[in-house]
Parts: structure tokens; C-alpha cells; sequence
């Protein structure tokens, strides 16, 4: 297991992760950018969240994008959730498939560019069984389905600024860093 | 097409593993120059959530959990306190204020951060 759990090993007894690579000196990486604008995105019924907000994105010529869940529901669900790995401390665990409908209850995700410069997309978000239950983690291409009343997002578009892909040496995960557009 | 003044300036933020989530975006305010910020949309992980509950730290069984609409105001001075919802390995979820430098990044935190200077 190289998950610190120990006092020795982890800091104020915060639990640690021991990555594979070196640890970077640059702990926060950040990008100043200029918000092109708000707008709300309604989803027709059947629509693949991911798909839809990427094609919206591209139409307006922009780079890259944040969104938020609004209200409304999804017919179609699966999910990835994050947990122990076996050659690396925290790997990805499913597919899980949810039965639906379930309603949003939050969530909130990126657009951006993978490494080979297609449209990538990032998304952790949280929807609400009949039963009141909560279920959420980690959405997938074309596995997040807008129910038979759409679906609304908030999408905060970006002028000159992205995430883009790239390994991070750290983790070894191909993950999202910021970048001037 | 809406516009929030506070977001005039925006900035993209990306934290390594194992620092504390609610501490690195409070630097990361300060790094930018902000004398408030807030989040506007974040996504990320973490390796084992500990959550605030009235003053009591609840841990939930690690490792590695996906982090989900995390929200509120970052005070670049400390003392931040950021809600969300902690999504398990099994799908389930718990929500609750994160327990300020008890919540370690995991693989990564991506996050869309507005400030006023």
C-alpha cells in the first residue's frame, strides 16, 4: 500500500499519497484568463452532456469552458468512482451503472483539450435516486444522458485560456493543466 | 448573455497531490494577488476526506475520492471553509464543510477561481 497513514508518514495527520514520480517543485499552477461570459444551456431530452456542451463550445470559437449542474435529470447514468489502486496509490474504479432517472442534485466540470488537441472533458457531479438516495462520482462520454425534460448547465465560457491534457510526472495520470489559449 | 462583475478576473488553478485543498486555493489567492476569492466550478480528488461536522472530524474511509461541486469563499488570510460532496469507490456520497488542512489533493484539483484584488 503506498497510502501514508502513519503519523510518520503523513503530514498533521492528514493522509498522504505516495506517488510514483518525483514530487514537483511547483505545487500550484495557475492561469490568468478572461471570462467571456455566462450563459445557461438548456438540453434537449437525449442529449450526451459532454457532446453537447463541447459542440456549444466550438461554435463559439473558445477555447475552453467550466460548467455547472443546473436543474433537471438524466436517463442514462454511468459512472467511475476514484479508490485504492494496486501499482499506484489511487486509481479509477467501475464502470457503475446507475439505474435512472436521478435527479442533479450539484456537479461541476471542464472542458478542455486531451493531448492530441480533441475536445476533453472533466466532470465529478452528484444526482439524487427516487428514493432520495445520493449517488455521484466521475461522469463518462456519452454515459450522462439527458432526461425526458433536458437539462440545464451553467456554462462559463473562457476568451483566452484553457485547460489542456498532458502526463503529470508526479502521478503519471494524463490530467488537465492550465494554459494560455 | 449574463456577466458577474466579480468575475471580471478569473483564474485557472491546478493543485498537486497531498496538500490541503482548502490551504493550496487559500495560496493560490494569495499568489494571484486576490484579496477575496470564490470558486466558480472545481474538480478534483482527494485521498481521504475529512469532513467538518459542528466542530467534529468525520473521516470518510480512503483512498482516493472523487470531489464534487466544490464550493465557497476563499479567504486569502486562512480560515476558508469549503462545502461539497465526497463521492466513494462505491458510489456513495457524503457532503459537508471540508475540515481545513485535513484534505489532501489526491491525483489532482482543477479549479475555476474569481477574485477581487
Amino acid at each position: 500500500m503506498t497510502v501514508a497513514s502513519d503519523p510518520a508518514t503523513a503530514m498533521n495527520g492528514m493522509r498522504l499519497a505516495i506517488h510514483s514520480g518525483p514530487t514537483l517543485p511547483d505545487r500550484i499552477n495557475w492561469q490568468g484568463a478572461s471570462l467571456h461570459g455566462v450563459v445557461r444551456v438548456d438540453l434537449a431530452p437525449g442529449e450526451d452532456l459532454f457532446t453537447s456542451l463541447e459542440s456549444r463550445l466550438d461554435a463559439a470559437g473558445l477555447p475552453g469552458a467550466f460548467f455547472n449542474l443546473g436543474q433537471g435529470a438524466l436517463a442514462e447514468l454511468t459512472l467511475m468512482t476514484g479508490g485504492p489502486g494496486t501499482d499506484v496509490p489511487i486509481t479509477f474504479h467501475g464502470p457503475i451503472d446507475v439505474e435512472t432517472p436521478v435527479g442533479v442534485e450539484a456537479g461541476s466540470g471542464v472542458i478542455g483539450l486531451d493531448e492530441n488537441g480533441r475536445r476533453s472533458s472533466h466532470c465529478h457531479a452528484v444526482f439524487r435516486r427516487p428514493d432520495g438516495r445520493l449517488v455521484g462520482g466521475h461522469l463518462i462520454r456519452g454515459k450522462a444522458i439527458a432526461g425526458p425534460r433536458g437539462l440545464q448547465v451553467d456554462l462559463m465560457m473562457l476568451a483566452d485560456a484553457r485547460f489542456a491534457r498532458r502526463e503529470d510526472p508526479e502521478t503519471q495520470f494524463t490530467v488537465f493543466h492550465p494554459e494560455r489559449a | 448573455m449574463t456577466t458577474d462583475p466579480f468575475t471580471d478576473r478569473v483564474v485557472l488553478v491546478k493543485l498537486q497531490p497531498n496538500q490541503d485543498v482548502t490551504q493550496a486555493l487559500e495560496q493560490a489567492a494569495r499568489d494571484c494577488g486576490f484579496a477575496s476569492a470564490r470558486i466558480l466550478g472545481a474538480v478534483g480528488s482527494v485521498v481521504e476526506a475529512v469532513l467538518d461536522r459542528d466542530g467534529e472530524e468525520v473521516r470518510i474511509a480512503g483512498p482516493g475520492q472523487e470531489i464534487a461541486a466544490l464550493s465557497g469563499e476563499i479567504r486569502p488570510a486562512g480560515g476558508s471553509r469549503l462545502s461539497g460532496y465526497v463521492c466513494c469507490m462505491d458510489a456513495s456520497v457524503f457532503g459537508g464543510t471540508f475540515a481545513y488542512g485535513r484534505n489532501a489533493v489526491g491525483i489532482t484539483f482543477e479549479v475555476l477561481m474569481a477574485g477581487q484584488t
